[in-house]
């Protein structure tokens, strides 16, 4: 199977529907659907979105660099 | 879960080459919304919809998975509860149920507004613009904070929970 798939195509919603139950699922573990998180993280008492939000970025950036400087993927980049 | 999110991004650029993204769906959801009214002609008649199409997908089986995700989890893990006022809400605006809702609803308007109005959401900017580098993510992930730490030193002033 030749990658990335097209969104259309029923691996392609698929792969949709398990993206974001593990999204879903992280989020939920991480804490940051709670209102009361993110209205602190606005009042400096709660910095859990921020540390979840600066690691993604991190762990995310860091592979996805390495996937366009390996040319597997133009990360959306193309459609921006 | 930073790091849990971190990779999942890598494997939704590469399987799929598409940012992980919330807010163009929801603006789609609120077209297909409008259409049941006003029929989908009018709908798409409108300068934004006419390039966003309503229209069932990616986006949409995304968002329904990442809710149900999210309560899956809190299920498996005992945190589901039904919360009609947040505590940092109650302890300074009351226990008014009417009240919250109406707050929730126009912020809702906009934090969406503003998500148009940016061209992305916390996640669609937040995380999958700047883990790219995109100037104008990292543009808006500054722009967020400073307007979160004044709107929230506004809104919830005292040292109440």
């Amino acid at each position: 199977m030749n990658f990335p798939l097209s969104t259309s195509s029923p691996a392609g919603l698929l792969l949709a529907g398990v993206f974001g139950l593990v999204l879903g699922f992280l989020l939920e573990k991480g804490r940051v659907t709670d209102y009361n998180v993110i209205v602190n993280l606005f009042r400096f008492r709660d910095f859990t979105v921020l540390k979840i939000m600066l690691t993604t970025i991190l762990v995310g950036g860091i592979g996805v660099a390495l996937m366009m400087g390996a040319g597997s993927s133009k990360a959306g980049i193309s459609k921006r | 879960m930073g790091v849990g999110i971190g990779v999942l991004s890598w494997a939704a650029f590469y399987f799929v080459d598409k940012p992980i993204g919330m807010s163009t769906e929801v603006s789609k959801l609120s077209g297909w919304l409008a259409s049941l009214f006003m029929g989908m002609d009018k709908v798409t008649a409108n300068g934004y919809w006419s390039g966003t199409k309503p229209a069932f997908g990616y986006d949409t089986v995304f968002l329904i998975a990442t809710a149900l995700g999210a309560f899956l989890s809190s299920i498996r893990s005992g945190t589901f509860s039904w919360e009609k006022v947040p505590t940092v809400w109650s302890a300074h605006y009351g226990n008014g149920v009417a009240r919250r809702m109406v707050a929730a609803f126009l912020g809702g308007i906009i934090i969406l507004y503003g998500a148009r109005l940016a061209g992305g959401c916390t996640s669609g900017h937040g995380i999958s613009g700047t883990l790219q580098l995109a100037v104008s993510s990292w543009v808006f992930f500054v722009s967020m904070f400073a307007s979160g730490i004044v709107t929230a030193a506004l809104m919830f002033r005292s040292e109440k929970a």
